[in-house]
């Protein structure tokens, strides 16, 4: 199993939904860090702790966006694992894009 | 020569000083807990009503700016830390559900600039209401804990000592 810490392997500052927002978009985060361990089915653990928030149109397009892009929800949770101590509120609203 | 002999009621003034002495104390202890949580707890509201202010400013301005986007998502995720430090309802899930709702009322739209478009104050009901909900959600958690009366306290002694009864 892979582990991502966002806020150490990607940025401490994640903002904005799409590549054009920012270099560290939602989008970016999905194709870079989690569609090509998903590709290979390989599970990867996301370690949210340590960054300056995140904004929801982030998290809906690095999460939501995997259902987008053709990944069934049994396939994301099955491959995908999201821990946030400090903020519990992010897994429900994760887990809410997933399922939609 | 008058021998002191120690009977057991002697006692009795000294035991009833320490235990008035105790329940002093103790409520001494939970009037200034009680206080301290009431001033995080104000804090708090302070900080969730600039918030209010500050996305409603992000949303209705004639541009998009990084830096309050960037401040804005930095202020919710001070939320739940403070709720949790507050010991009033960190393990609700209904909590979890509100603090989310307050981040997709503020940054799961418009709130990136390749989809920013001024918005009408009519458009942000949904920053207010979040916000007043969580609030409302606090104010009753802080009565239902340090505000109960006398004979609500007794009962929910009652209904921790007693036995536990229920159908199979």
């Amino acid at each position: 199993m892979k582990t991502v810490t966002i806020a150490t392997d990607f940025t401490r500052y994640p903002a904005g939904r799409v590549r054009t927002d920012g270099p560290y978009s939602g989008e970016a985060f999905r194709e870079d860090y989690l569609e090509p361990e998903l590709k290979i089915g390989e599970r990867v653990h996301i370690i949210l702790d340590g960054a300056r928030g995140y904004g929801s149109s982030f998290l809906e397009e690095a999460f939501g966006g995997l259902r987008r892009q053709g990944y069934t929800r049994e396939q994301i949770e099955k491959l995908v694992e999201v821990e946030s101590n400090e903020d519990p509120s992010l897994i429900g609203e994760i887990n809410s894009y997933i399922n939609t | 020569m008058a021998i002191a002999v120690f009977e057991w009621w002697n006692a009795i003034p000294w035991v009833l000083i320490i235990i008035g002495w105790l329940i002093i104390n103790h409520q001494h202890n939970a009037r200034e807990t009680r206080k301290e949580r009431r001033d995080q707890l104000d804090r708090l509201i302070s900080q969730l009503a600039e918030l209010e202010k500050k996305a409603i400013a992000f949303h209705t301005a004639s541009k998009h700016d990084d830096y309050p986007q960037r401040e804005l998502t930095r202020n919710i995720s001070k939320i739940w830390p403070q709720i949790k430090q507050l010991g009033l309802l960190e393990n609700s899930n209904d909590i979890k559900q509100i603090v989310s709702d307050i981040r997709k009322e503020i940054t799961l739209k418009n709130a990136d600039r390749s989809t920013f478009k001024p918005q009408s104050i009519n458009d942000l009901d949904g920053i207010s209401d979040s916000i007043g909900v969580l609030v409302d959600k606090l104010n009753a958690a802080y009565i239902r804990k340090y505000h109960r009366t006398f004979s609500m306290r007794i009962l929910d002694w009652m209904t921790s000592v007693l036995p536990k009864t229920g159908s199979p």
